[in-house]
């Protein structure tokens, strides 16, 4: 088999690696940097909007604070957001209640 | 040539069993374990790269180059390797890629069998006898494309499936342009013997 009549100054391939391993950990490094900042910024956008929509929120309890249950989100619900169908529904339960409190003949 | 072919298409990674496992080390967030298999892919392949990228850009400075380049394009892009073809074909095809695209960027004049044939007599880096000098010089006047496909089927001795991995072209078609490069080069190399 014929010598590679290619030749390199000496050392070449010894520096060149080593010029090649300082980059790849180099960008190695700065990707993982890269990643851990991406993940501390989605975090904190997430927790800045959860945070906003609360404080922001138009479903107070009656002291003004923000509701933290489902109850309170339940209660502080305004007939007038709800349908029609949704308003008739609750007429009627109004209407089973009193039945049950004053007896069917009450009107 | 059988040898040719068992030495480019048979490379081996001392210490993992798989391309996979390989691959997983070479992306492993553990700079011990990275570092480790980027060392043992260079053990492997840096010099076959360098010489595929010489052989094809026909002096060292622009064959250095486009090594670094191939080798840091490797570590950047190792999370979209599918496992499609061979780790080796893969890094082949980002080498020829390298190459294709710095000839294309120093390509401003055309220029003749006759300039590199000079230009490698005068190389300090390039110590071939007058056969040899010749064909290396006559591989250089090949389109840009052709010469990447008779260098890695001629002295990388890769087979068409291999070489198709790493062109994406089809085999058929790689056929055919080995054929037209051999046409090409074959006079250049006969005017020598007269």
């Amino acid at each position: 088999m014929k010598e590679n009549p290619n030749k390199v100054p000496t050392n070449f391939f010894d520096s060149q690696r080593a010029d090649i391993l300082s980059e790849v950990s180099r960008s190695s490094n700065r990707r993982t940097s890269i990643y851990s900042l991406r993940n501390v910024s989605v975090i904190a956008l997430a927790a800045s909007l959860a945070i906003s929509a609360w404080i922001f929120s138009p479903w107070n309890s009656d002291d003004g604070t923000p509701c933290v249950s489902y109850s309170c989100l339940l209660e502080s619900i305004e007939l007038n957001y709800l349908s029609e169908s949704e308003k008739l529904m609750i007429e009627d339960w109004q209407e089973e209640e009193m039945e049950d409190e004053f007896g069917i003949y009450q009107f | 040539m059988t040898m040719k072919k068992e030495r480019a298409n048979n490379f081996r990674y001392t210490g993992y069993t798989s391309d996979k496992t390989f691959v997983n080390a070479l992306i492993s967030s553990k700079n011990n374990i990275r570092d480790r298999a980027f060392n043992t892919l260079l053990d492997t392949l840096h010099q076959p790269i360098y010489y595929h990228l010489r052989r094809l850009l026909g002096n060292h400075e622009d064959a250095a180059d486009a090594t670094q380049n191939t080798f840091i394009k490797v570590h950047t892009s190792l999370n979209t390797f599918r496992f499609k073809s061979k780790l080796s074909s893969w890094i082949f095809s980002i080498a020829t890629r390298q190459g294709i695209d710095l000839i294309r960027k120093r390509r401003k004049e055309e220029v003749t069998f006759e300039d590199h044939l000079a230009y490698l007599e005068s190389d300090v880096f390039f110590d071939g006898d007058e056969a040899s000098t010749r064909l290396h010089a006559a591989v250089l006047t090949l389109p840009d494309k052709q010469r990447a496909v008779f260098i890695l089927k001629y002295f990388e001795g890769l087979d068409y499936k291999s070489i198709s991995e790493c062109t994406g072209t089809s085999i058929g078609a790689l056929k055919a342009s080995f054929h037209h490069a051999k046409e090409k080069i074959k006079p250049l190399l006969i005017i020598n013997v007269i």
